[in-house]
């Protein structure tokens, strides 16, 4: 796995400002909205001082926003944790550090390829690679390329699938 | 399954599986079994006495058996956990009460992923999940390294006999 | 409908990259129609006194409010197609001679690419609306469950049939062949919707395996197969298999409407009795009684209209059912009102089910779904035939599992689901399991011929699945608890995702045991020689030919 040593591409770096934004959107918005709701709560009702547990509930903006702030720093190191390789039989992708993950897709299983560009992904020059095999599921979903290097490896994904074969077929 | 060839070689994952489940176990159980029980002392102290206190116990009482009853079923099935790399597919075995083997084929090998928790890494263990095109099947407790081997080996060994779809 | 209407969809706009196309223009205004009937719902959600408020309040006459009403008609079809239409402008797709290729979205984009022998079925469907405008959906499915790989929706009906043929044609590899004409590396637009000429493939030679030495005669349609239809798609050898009769489709239907009423009045039945009883026990409830009454009409009602809509959806659906084949695969098209058409090339059918439900029993019909790797599970489409007789079946079979691999199969197929011999080949739940399985046990169990594994399983409603061994994607064995407690064993032969089902369940280990290890031999064995992507191409058709001899050869060795 990563004791391997292999020459592992790296994604582009601005992924990381793209994984922040989507870090304070995903948990600032939850965080505000829960805030206020429990806050209007308080103000308008006696619900809290009938159950003073209730109280409890305010740990629930608090907790995320801790959580937001962990993942600060963790998002750069993940980005920095996210590669990929193109082997002979097959593509690896890695990802995480604390839960690793790695997956070998041999080229001659890719039913297609898909390159998305959301708004943010736009702006920042990012696409996500979706990479679909008969066995179903998102394991091989891969963020962060630039457009370029993202058309460049999937024509040498789906070319080389035929060349393995061809060789195969030759031998 | 008497019935099953006694003379199948299964390659048996890493004995420290045992210690990190055993270790999951503990940290489940302790978890879960507090906080059961500690939301069942708050729930008690906000309602009025009555049966139904005796009832919230239930949940910290039923997970701490289970867990127990895990525990000791651990152990024999690490024993049993194991693979046979066979001239085309590979054979995993699981269960200790309830047995399981399963064939995959190499050639309907879709991909392969390896994957590792924080403390997996502690008893260099990993898991290796090999997606078919209707199913899973999932080797846990593989050392690292050769976990990485039987991914090269199964991704060869699948483009050797690699078969439609 | 003029042709100034309808632009050709092959007209390159500016804005297109060569090659390059989209669908046809006048799509984004079919496809808002459906946004109107949101809007009528939405309308219709409002009660006559909230509608007779609005317009008080606002003093309106009522031509003034049915030109407000007309005004929003107008403004939800503008905006609902001035939506599509931008999509519309950002769906655009390429066919090249090894790939399909579509960019489509405006805020997300999204560009794929797939490799033309990883098509797994082609549908062409034409919903009722857009056949009015002579359009139809191209949907091409690949290998990734219930997804839709690339729909085109909609293009000129002449248009997607050109265009399936085209995809067939290149997805089967033939045009690797040299005597065959190459297309050229990019398929340029043309106007004739015909292709190269494809050599036939060796489907109907198999016919034989299922009818030889058959006791129950031979069906009819195959001793004096249907000519060839005069191709709609220009296909070498597109042979007609067989029509649901208009008869049968009606029977069908009713059947099953009203199967489908019986329940529901069984369940209003229960409840109006259950009311009756109320009021019969407590007097002083005398409304309990014109109550149970009441809601017995409803139900009745209810019962009714089910049972309408059900015989009609299906007469709709399965209207004009016809089964072909071709080289390019089993095609089989319906429809009334809406008409759909699906296209299988060979090799794509993963695993198939012979069914017999309760209602059909009486008149000998069955039914067959097949698991194909692009559909999924709850797709309508992986129904092969509706209804039909046995013969029908047989024929079916003949194109969907072209080797049995034993003479006849089809005497052991009528006797997996007549059920009528003690040693019919199959085994059985052992009588000490029967506990698990009290209704269907003695009708539970698989048989293997050379080139399929047959699971049968049902009592009520029979059914039988067929898995190429080739097919065989991976298998287990297991323990549960009932396997434990009686000392059976339990498998499952693991398919893609579909209709058909392929557990077996309590088994005699020992048996079941032996059938796990030779099902891997056997598949592994039956990979090599049979399992292809590209069925067409050269290199493909001679491994296969060499291959087949061989085991030929092997076969009458041993």
């Amino acid at each position: 796995m990563y004791h391997e040593q292999l020459p592992y591409r790296r994604v582009s770096p601005k992924l990381i400002v793209l994984r922040h934004i989507y870090n304070a959107l995903g948990f600032g918005i939850p965080v505000i909205a829960t805030t206020i709701g429990l806050l209007m709560l308080h103000a308008s009702t006696d619900f809290f001082t009938s159950f003073p547990v209730a109280y409890l509930l305010f740990a629930v903006p608090v907790g995320l926003l801790i959580t937001a702030i962990v993942f600060v720093f963790i998002i750069p190191r993940q980005v920095k944790a996210l590669g990929y390789l193109e082997n002979r039989d097959d593509l690896l992708l890695r990802r995480g550090i604390l839960f690793r993950r790695q997956v070998a897709v041999p080229y001659g299983r890719i039913q297609y390829v898909d390159i998305r560009q959301g708004p943010l992904q736009r702006a920042y020059g990012i696409t996500q690679i979706v990479i679909t095999t008969a066995g179903g599921g998102t394991a091989s979903t891969f963020e962060g390329l630039p457009l370029e290097e993202a058309e460049r490896l999937r024509d040498e994904l789906t070319q080389r699938g035929y060349e393995r074969l061809a060789e195969l077929a030759a031998s | 399954m008497k019935a099953f060839p006694a003379d199948l070689e299964f390659h048996p994952v890493s004995p420290k599986l045992t210690t990190y489940r055993q270790l999951v176990n503990v940290i489940s159980l302790v978890c879960f079994v507090t906080g059961f029980t500690v939301a069942a002392v708050i729930f008690n102290a906000q309602v009025d006495p009555g049966f139904w206190h005796g009832l919230s116990y239930i949940p910290a009482v039923w997970t701490l058996l289970y867990d127990l009853g895990v525990m000791i079923v651990t152990p024999y099935q690490v024993r049993v956990h194991g693979w046979a790399e066979q001239s085309d597919d590979l054979l995993i075995r699981s269960g200790a009460v309830f047995r399981k083997y399963e064939a995959v084929p190499y050639g309907r090998l879709q991909f392969v992923e390896l994957s590792q928790g924080p403390l997996q890494r502690k008893f260099d263990l990993a898991n290796v999940t090999i997606t078919t095109a209707g199913s899973t099947a999932t080797i846990h407790g593989v050392p690292t390294r050769q976990a990485t081997r039987l991914r090269d080996d199964l991704t060869q060994r699948g483009y050797a006999l690699l078969a439609g779809l | 409908m003029t042709q100034q209407h309808l632009p050709a969809p092959e007209e390159h706009s500016d804005d297109v990259e060569p090659g390059w196309r989209r669908v046809h223009p006048i799509s984004p205004f079919i496809r808002s129609w459906s946004v109107l009937l949101i809007f009528v719902y939405m309308i219709m959600n409002f009660s006559v006194q909230e509608l007779r408020e609005v317009i008080e309040t606002f003093n309106l006459t009522v031509g003034q409010s049915l030109l407000i009403l007309l005004g929003l008609v107008v403004a939800t079809l503008t905006v609902a197609a001035g939506l599509y239409a931008i999509s519309w402008r950002f769906y655009q797709f390429r066919i090249t001679s090894d790939a399909v290729q579509l960019h489509s979205g405006v805020i997300f984009r999204r560009r794929r690419y797939m490799r033309l022998d990883r098509l797994q079925a082609v549908d062409i469907v034409r919903p009722f609306f857009a056949r009015i405008f002579g359009l139809s959906k191209l949907s091409l499915h690949a290998a990734d469950g219930s997804e839709t790989t690339l729909t085109l929706e909609y293009v000129r009906e002449t248009e997607a049939e050109r265009l399936r043929h085209e995809i067939l044609y290149l997805a089967s590899g033939a045009q690797d062949d040299p005597n065959l004409d190459p297309t050229g590396d990019s398929i340029e637009p043309s106007t004739q919707a015909i292709g190269p000429q494809l050599p036939d493939y060796p489907f109907a030679d198999y016919l034989g395996q299922y009818v030889e030495h058959n006791p129950h005669g031979v069906p009819e349609h195959v001793a004096t197969p249907h000519t060839a239809q005069p191709a709609q798609d220009n296909h070498a050898g597109s042979r007609e298999l067989l029509t649901i009769p208009f008869g049968r489709v009606i029977g069908a239907a009713l059947l099953t409407g009203a199967a489908t009423g019986v329940w529901t009045a069984i369940f209003g039945g229960t409840t109006t009795g259950f009311f009756i009883w109320l009021g019969a026990r407590n007097d002083a409830e005398p409304l309990a009684i014109p109550l149970g009454v009441l809601i017995f009409l409803i139900f009745l009602g209810v019962a009714l209209f089910t049972a309408g809509i059900t015989a009609f959806t299906q007469v709709n659906a399965n209207f004009n059912f016809t089964a072909k084949t071709s080289s390019s695969g089993v095609r089989v098209t319906s429809g009334m009102l809406s008409t759909s058409s699906h296209t299988i090339p060979p090799g794509r059918i993963q695993a198939i089910q012979i069914t017999q439900p309760l209602i059909y029993r009486y008149f000998g019909w069955y039914r067959i779904q097949v698991t194909v790797a692009g559909y999924g599970q709850t797709d309508t489409s992986t129904t092969v035939l509706p209804v039909g007789t046995f013969d029908d079946v047989i024929t079916m079979l003949s194109v969907l599992a072209p080797d049995p691999g034993i003479e006849y199969a089809n005497d052991l197929i009528f006797n997996a689901l007549k059920f009528t011999a003690d040693d019919d080949g199959f085994t059985r739940v052992p009588s000490r399991a029967r506990i698990w399985q009290p209704v269907a046990g003695r009708r539970h169990g698989y048989t293997t011929t050379p080139t399929l594994l047959l699971i049968r399983f049902g009592r009520l409603r029979r059914n039988l699945a067929m898995i190429p061994h080739e097919r065989l994607q991976q298998s287990s064995m297991y323990q549960t608890l009932s396997d434990k407690l009686s000392g059976t064993v339990s498998a499952w032969f693991v398919t893609p995702p579909g209709p058909v089902r392929t557990h077996l369940r309590n088994q005699e280990p020992a048996a079941l045991v032996e059938l796990f290890f030779a099902e891997a031999k056997i598949a592994a064995n039956a990979r090599r020689i049979s399992d292809k992507n590209q069925w067409m191409a050269p290199e493909e058709l001679e491994t296969f030919e060499k291959a087949a001899a061989k085991a030929q050869a092997n076969g009458s060795g041993a």
